[in-house]
């Protein structure tokens, strides 16, 4: 691999830090197919590259955040458990299936991304606020700057919130992707939890669910360090840019964008798969 | 408030402060963050002016140590992506240490984590 490649690495690595940290994804739905389509890569290879990007982009957030402490870290601890067993086992089943299923299985994860990605409830309005919240339980507080006050909500329906985590981290170990495109729906829809800590949370969960998964690729010898370097030291850069312009952009429009790029990618993969 | 764990801060003030999240929480994430970077931004600089090609040893425990004491661009890129992947583990498990209420717990906590880890990391090894 030559300079101009690493470059271009570098470069893909940017642009789904910056899109992933600004939706609250991890980014591998964007890294593999580029990776699998337009550079020399095995699938099960551009899945471990991808699992870096998770989790550098998991990383960047946290860093570029760490003051605004708005994910639940109760809830991601609990909420770790099936997602990262799940990621585990997947990763090892993932070895025993034959690639043209995943990337079938990797196109319906797109469009079912996008979907969810499309009709996504607008941030704030789908919680109950502070309605027998507790803070000795798994529900949540966190100060929220554009309100000026705290919010103070109400978890519900967590055994729901337990299965689709472990759906979201078998899905990451199986194709590569970080799993947040189901956690953050899951979360606000299911669990009621405000937005803004249902992508911080998911973004903790992200990192975990990758390093779960990560060894199983190490250990088999499908990671090449030097590419993936590239596409991590992008995504860092990414992650950091597109946190501190998540706070000032308009998330429609670049969410019905994104939207279109899956689609896109989803066919894209649906051919390689046949 | 050490009973809840939550600290509530007054209206309108900086965040509230959960255990786990404190300075060596940040700490893990900070310095796994910056130190995987920096092996890594080093292993694309030198990574320029040498070949790599035949460099299929990474991953295997004693060349990949001799390879980063050499300062050869793919171990030490290895380096990084290792640090990388122990960074959000090393996270999660201070935070459930730390949010575990009993000292006793705690030490639980912990002998669990490395118990799970060793597991893992036995399991994964049979399957290769």
């Amino acid at each position: 691999m030559n300079l101009t490649d690493l470059l271009l690495l570098l470069f893909a690595g940017t642009a789904a830090g910056a899109v992933g940290s600004m939706l609250g994804v991890g980014g591998g739905m964007i890294i593999i197919p580029v990776l699998t389509s337009f550079f020399p890569f095995e699938f099960e290879q551009a899945r471990a590259t991808s699992l870096f990007a998770v989790i550098a982009t998991s990383c960047g957030v946290a860093v570029a955040t760490g003051k605004e402490r708005f994910g639940n870290l109760r809830l991601s601890v609990i909420l770790a458990v099936p997602t990262a067993l799940a990621a585990f086992l997947n990763a090892l089943l993932a070895y025993r299936t034959q690639a043209s299923v995943l990337y079938l299985l990797f196109s319906g994860v797109l469009i079912v991304a996008a979907l969810l990605m499309w009709r996504r409830e607008p941030p704030e309005n789908n919680y109950h606020e502070s309605d027998g919240a507790s803070p000795n339980s798994l529900d949540g507080i966190y100060y929220d700057p554009k309100l000026g006050r705290e919010v103070m909500y109400k978890i519900r329906r967590v055994p729901s919130l337990f299965g689709v985590s472990a759906v979201a981290g078998g899905v990451s170990g199986l194709l590569g992707v970080g799993g947040g495109v189901f956690q953050v729906p899951a979360m606000s829809l299911l669990g009621e939890i405000p937005m803004r800590a249902a992508t911080a949370t998911s973004n903790f969960l992200l990192g975990v669910t990758a390093a779960a998964s990560l060894p199983i690729y190490m250990s088999r010898g499908h990671v090449r360090p030097l590419e993936s370097t590239a596409v991590v030291i992008g995504v860092f850069g990414g992650a950091f840019a597109g946190a501190a312009f998540a706070k000032k952009l308009h998330g429609t429009a670049l969410r019905r964008l994104f939207t279109i790029i899956l689609v896109i990618l989803a066919i894209q993969m649906f051919r390689k798969g046949l | 408030m050490t009973a809840t764990n939550i600290t509530i801060s007054a209206k309108g003030s900086a965040p509230q402060r959960t255990r786990g999240e404190g300075a060596v929480g940040r700490f893990i994430t900070l310095g796994g963050v910056f130190g995987a970077l920096l092996l890594m931004i080093v292993a694309l600089a030198k990574s320029i002016d040498s070949t790599t090609e035949d460099a299929p040893y990474v991953f295997h425990v004693d060349t990949f140590i001799q390879g980063v004491v050499d300062g050869r661009p793919d171990a030490l890129a290895a380096a990084g992506c290792v640090l990388l992947v122990m960074t959000p583990l090393f996270r999660i498990i201070w935070i459930t240490i730390m949010l575990t209420a009993s000292k006793r717990g705690r030490f639980a906590a912990a002998a669990a984590c490395v118990l799970a880890i060793l597991v893992a990391a036995m399991f994964a090894g049979s399957w290769n």
